[in-house]
């Protein structure tokens, strides 16, 4: 890979090879936009572009440089975050003092700091000082897909570079270069514009799961303990959720189904929200996105489940 | 790549690496060596602070170079009763071990995932007689801070200052500074101020312990080198710059004490037997000829401690963490010392009598 070769960031893949060739580095990028649209992979493509130096702006991916990046093996280059639900004070710490060493082959050293928004405050406190004196010769990488949530201390002491949901043009000519996934059509749908969420080889079983799972709850015979096994299961039921929602407020208000994301569910969604007003619907819906965002919080499951399910029954039958 | 190795050799090149190869790391690579064998063979490790370059006696059949978890490699060496040894590489990196009647196949990585050293020649070479290099380290390291989140206190500086003629080390955590200075064996160009990783500057002193030839030392911009005969040592530098410690310390201490070192540190010691815990507050009551030595803890005592001094100066009454005092104390050399006062809450400077090798700035407490 390369920042070339990255898919459909155009604007962002732009602005970061501007930076390389002007030369001009800032210390902090907060790469910032929705999940699964390549940041994370457009983090690593910069840093082995900024360390490589043998194409002007972007990285050669040949060199030893490039290789050892790219399998997560190069002296310079430390990687924070994404691995557990919060980013703690020690691994700040230890991070600002491995950028306080000077550089172990000479040329930049660089930080990407994944999922930088789930940094817990005394985190990002301890953070702010490596940022406010950001050791020479280094850069950090912010990558976030809620920069909302970032304290403003941090947002501010970064240069935002936004990544944007890709184009169904995009997505489909990535799908159809893997013949292995089924579906091609109803996957860039339910994708909503992130490449990584397209490519995930169950995405059309998870969605067909999901719906098994909310005719059930609705009839009452599946509750919280079946239905989210874990976490992960919670996150996705929600997005699940608010797509399905949607789709019935687009199809009543439109009248048409070719504004639907699960295209091949129109009569379903016509069945499932017929008496519902369009009033109830959008109103259903925020109380879905709220709870959604109060999900990085530790919430009781089953209170969540009955809250949810609640007012999933007022609109749909 | 092939080799075949005495097993004496092989295990002895692997213990110089042990402590260095890092165990539980997040890179796979570092608890791993790099074995090179080109014209020579050699073996390299790093933590990435610091790194390793020695020398192997073996008979190179196939040049190339691979690497080897190490703690592994150690384990088989230890335990394989051949005198020799065979490494050979065979596809994906693996490494076959063989001695005797038994063979052992390791799951190597490709040397080309091993760090690349930093070119150990690009820089100004000075020598370093190996005694005077552990002496200062030595005298001075005690004072470095501890993971202080200003990083350039956990370090020592290293000051080479070609226009003084001078070389210096300095360590302080803030509330305590060590310096020792002497002249510069050598010549540089330009004026250096480097700042050695605490750790990097421990494993520096264990090697120049026993060492008896000078030191031979390269400055490049991120690393120096030392290289001790055969053996590449190479340490990163801390970024950033160290504070200015020539303003701190004191040009005007009038006030002269001077007292046997021993019969000081014994006093001190005492006297804070019975201080409070953590900060070990004493009181050190001056006047013409004595010194008393006092600490006091409203859960336990009091403790004083009298002692013979030579002060000619007006009376005065200084507190001190004892601790710092001790560390100075102990750390300096000669059987007396000299302590350079101005008041009770100015810094106060301690030095090897009649000498300006070695000396210690300690900030006073309010008592």
């Amino acid at each position: 890979m390369s920042l070339r070769q990255i898919l459909g960031q155009e604007k962002a893949v732009r602005i970061l090879k501007g930076i390389l060739e002007r030369k001009a580095v800032a210390h902090c990028y907060l790469f910032a936009g929705e999940e699964g649209v390549g940041k994370d992979l457009a983090a690593r493509e910069f840093a082995k572009a900024l360390l490589c130096g043998r194409v002007a702006g972007d990285a050669c991916d040949v060199c030893s440089a490039c290789r050892r990046i790219d399998s997560g093996q190069h002296p310079d280059v430390h990687v924070m975050g994404g691995e557990e639900r919060q980013i703690k004070i020690d691994q700040v710490r230890d991070l600002g003092e491995a950028l306080s060493k000077k550089s172990f082959e000479g040329g930049l050293k660089v930080a990407i700091v994944r999922e930088a928004e789930t940094m817990n405050q005394a985190a990002a406190n301890a953070f702010l000082k490596t940022l406010e004196e950001p050791p020479a010769q280094s850069i950090i990488i912010l990558v976030s897909a809620r920069p909302d949530l970032l304290p403003d201390t941090i947002r501010s002491r970064a240069q935002m570079v936004r990544f944007y949901p890709l184009s169904r043009t995009d997505l489909m000519a990535a799908l159809a270069a893997d013949s292995a996934l089924d579906q091609q059509e109803l996957r860039a749908s339910l994708a909503q514009g992130r490449l990584a969420r397209a490519l995930e080889p169950t995405l059309c079983q998870s969605r067909d799961t999901f719906l098994e799972g909310l005719r059930q709850a609705l009839r009452d015979t599946a509750d919280a303990d079946q239905l989210w096994k874990d976490r992960d299961d919670i996150d996705e039921w929600f997005d699940m959720a608010i797509l399905w929602l949607r789709d019935c407020i687009a199809l009543k208000a439109s009248g048409s189904a070719s504004q639907i994301v699960n295209v091949d569910q129109a009569s379903l969604i016509e069945q499932m929200s017929g008496q519902a007003s369009l009033r109830d619907l959008s109103r259903v819906l925020s109380h879905l996105f709220q709870t959604r965002d109060l999900l990085r919080f530790n919430l009781n499951k089953h209170l969540t489940f009955q809250h949810t399910l609640m007012h999933l029954k007022s609109v749909l039958s | 790549m092939k080799l075949v190795v005495s097993r004496e050799s092989l295990q002895k090149g692997l213990q110089v690496v042990q402590g260095i190869v890092e165990s539980k790391s997040t890179m796979p690579i570092l608890s791993h060596i790099l074995l090179s064998a080109e014209d020579t063979t050699t073996i390299s490790a790093t933590d990435l602070d610091i790194a390793v370059r020695e020398p192997l006696e073996a008979r190179i059949e196939e040049p190339g170079s691979v690497c080897v978890p190490a703690r592994k490699l150690y384990e088989i060496v230890r335990e394989i009763p051949a005198p020799e040894l065979t490494l050979e590489t065979q596809e994906n990196n693996w490494v076959t071990v063989s001695a005797g009647k038994s063979t052992f196949r390791l799951i190597g990585l490709s040397d080309e995932d091993f760090p690349t050293f930093p070119e150990v020649n690009a820089g100004e070479a000075v020598e370093f007689p190996a005694f005077e290099l552990h002496d200062m380290i030595s005298r001075t390291l005690y004072a470095t801070g501890d993971s202080d989140a200003r990083y350039t206190l956990n370090g020592l500086m290293f000051h080479l200052n070609p226009e003084k003629g001078t070389v210096t080390f300095v360590g302080t955590d803030g509330h305590r500074l060590a310096v020792a200075r002497k002249p510069m064996p050598g010549q540089i160009r330009e004026e250096r101020k480097m700042i050695l990783p605490k750790k990097a500057a421990t494993e520096v002193r264990k090697l120049t312990e026993a060492y008896e030839s000078p030191v031979h030392l390269t400055l490049t911009p991120n690393h120096i080198v030392f290289r001790f005969e055969d053996i590449l040592f190479i340490t990163r530098l801390i970024e950033g710059s160290y504070p200015n410690y020539e303003q701190v310390i004191p040009k005007n201490n009038e006030k002269r004490m001077t007292v046997g070192r021993d019969d000081m540190l014994g006093a001190v010691k005492r006297a804070s037997l019975v201080g409070r815990e953590k900060t070990f507050p004493i009181k050190m009551e001056l006047r013409e000829g004595a010194a008393t030595f006092s600490s006091n803890n409203p859960d336990v005592g009091e403790a004083h401690e009298q002692l013979a001094v030579d002060y000619g100066a007006e009376a005065l009454t200084l507190g001190f963490n004892a601790r710092y005092m001790v560390d100075a104390l102990q750390n300096l050399p000669g059987e007396e010392v000299a302590l350079e006062l101005q008041d009770s809450l100015s810094p106060t400077v301690i030095r090897q009598a009649g000498e300006e090798a070695y000396f210690s700035v300690i900030m006073p407490m309010r008592i």
